[in-house]
């Protein structure tokens, strides 16, 4: 049995089913995330990964299945103790889903203030979550829509950091819609803030590289399913069908990459 | 339900008051000019009819009890409430259909935060201390412009106030107050359901915002009218 399914798990989805009105969205999906892990969770578009997301945070109900935070199954759980199991986890969205009407640093401070935190303890909080996701203090009197996509994804972390220090978080599509440069440097975010403070991670994406890059483990999901679970060394040596021609587009960039720098030999 | 939950949330702590107070800013201050605009030219187009119909009778002295009647007791809190509700409405489901669009209510749900509590009970308290007082200031517009009206019409300003102050009674002001406030719950609860539930990025925003405010426009006649049925039944009229 290897080291991950006996360590204790963080979060667990374990036979979730969901859907809307009459499309299914998931379908007894089940996985398991281990404390300081970052887990990946990989799949095309309409696979079902953000959903995911959405009902570790609460925000919709399974139609079967239980799913585990911290060891408490958040499906049978009252609307007040869910709140305050959201409050341990950090979400970064989509798009950012920054509050335009506030500035950059309510916003990071949003948490803070919300739960009447003085003013002088929110301002050097915002400062130095600011800092830690590499953009500059001053920044913290703009409004969202005068940053560029990559600062304000940046914000969205640095306001997920801010929540009550939460000690997971969850990242949806986090490099999304973004150029190469902006999207390493939330990806190289992603690993810092894994080393440095050992946060549990869930990130939602469907850009290979970054899961390999960032992944402790991976799950692919297909079509509601999970097709696939396990190391990112597995997955690249997995034989499923599906999973060689979703890796396909990645093999062929890495292995042309390879050949034009003069690499022989496959792709990992 | 929806209107439960959104009178629940207004009436329950916690509130935000910078939220509150930001609302009532932007009701009232921003509906100011409209609402009295709309009502000075209304009341004046009002008075024109009634002093033409009174002049006929030999009755024109009545002007002033007619427009109190008329501006007080029905017109000035239905023509506000329609001025208001276009606006209102139109901008509360805007706003909150983006940020659904854009997320922005998942984030408030996911860091804790009770959408009916920050973004719900604040409409609601600012148009139900907005909408009462734009009432009065279009109501007395209205009125005042009948004054000058009734100057065309060879009728003093005197007896024309005189008119006014005997049938400016408490019930009657009363009537025309009443009315306000369950306009603010129907402006608010269509407003905000539509923006809520909105579904389908810019598009399905620009459909719901106009929804809301034919629902919203329309429902203040229909709301007017079981509203003014009540009253002369409680009143005995």
């Amino acid at each position: 049995m290897d080291s991950a399914a006996l360590a204790p798990s963080m979060l667990e989805f374990r036979n979730v089913t969901f859907s809307i009105g009459d499309h299914g969205i998931l379908s007894n999906v089940s996985f398991r995330v281990t404390r300081g892990e970052t887990r990946v969770i990989l799949g095309p578009s309409g696979s079902g990964k953000s959903t995911i997301l959405r009902l570790l945070m609460g925000l919709w109900q399974p139609d079967s299945g239980a799913i585990f935070v911290n060891g408490e199954d958040i499906t049978a759980v009252t609307p007040e103790r869910l709140r305050e199991i959201r409050r341990s986890m950090g979400i970064v969205f989509q798009q950012g889903a920054l509050f335009d009407s506030m500035t950059v640093g309510e916003n990071i401070g949003y948490t803070l203030l919300e739960d009447k935190h003085p003013e002088e303890e929110v301002e050097p909080a915002v400062e130095r979550y600011l800092q830690m996701v590499g953009l500059d203090p001053e920044i913290r009197d703009r409004m969202p829509d005068e940053l560029s996509g990559g600062m304000q994804r940046r914000v969205a972390i640095a306001r997920a950091l801010a929540a009550r220090d939460p000690n997971i978080i969850l990242y949806d599509e986090p490099t999304t819609g973004l150029d190469p440069q902006s999207a390493e440097r939330i990806t190289d975010l992603v690993l810092h803030l894994r080393a440095t403070m050992g946060k549990t991670s869930i990130m939602v994406t469907h850009d290979i590289a970054d899961a390999f890059k960032v992944g402790d483990r991976i799950t692919v999901l297909d079509r509601g399913t999970v097709v696939f679970e396990g190391t990112p060394e597995e997955l690249n040596m997995a034989k499923d069908p599906f999973i060689a021609e979703f890796l396909a587009p990645y093999r062929k960039a890495v292995a042309a990459s390879r050949r034009r720098d003069g690499v022989p030999g496959g792709v990992s | 339900m929806f209107c439960v939950a959104v009178l629940r949330s207004a009436f329950l702590p916690p509130y935000y008051k910078h939220e509150i107070v930001e609302q009532i800013h932007f009701s009232l201050i921003g509906s100011l000019f409209i609402v009295m605009f709309s009502a000075l030219v209304a009341g004046q187009a009002l008075a024109i009819q009634l002093a033409h119909e009174l002049a006929k009778t030999g009755t024109k002295s009545e002007l002033g009890h007619f427009m109190v009647i008329s501006s007080v007791r029905a017109l000035g809190p239905v023509l506000t409430g329609i001025v208001v509700a276009s606006r209102m409405s139109a901008g509360i489901t805007a706003e909150l259909g983006t940020m659904r669009s854009s997320d922005q209510i998942d984030a408030l749900v996911a860091f804790g935060t009770d959408p009916m509590k920050r973004l719900v009970a604040p409409r609601m308290i600012g148009l139900w201390v907005a909408l009462p007082l734009l009432t009065i200031v279009g109501d007395a517009l209205s009125v005042i412009g009948g004054g000058f009206v009734g100057l065309g019409y060879h009728i003093t300003l005197e007896s024309y106030y005189a008119g006014v102050s005997r049938y400016l009674t408490p019930s009657n002001l009363m009537v025309g107050m009443i009315k306000p406030v369950f306009f603010a719950v129907l402006i608010t609860t269509v407003a905000c359901w539509k923006g809520l539930t909105s579904t389908g990025g810019a598009k399905g925003v620009g459909v719901a915002t106009t929804e809301s405010v034919v629902i919203s426009s329309v429902g203040i006649l229909v709301t007017d009218f079981i509203c003014t049925k009540l009253i002369f039944r409680v009143l005995g009229w």
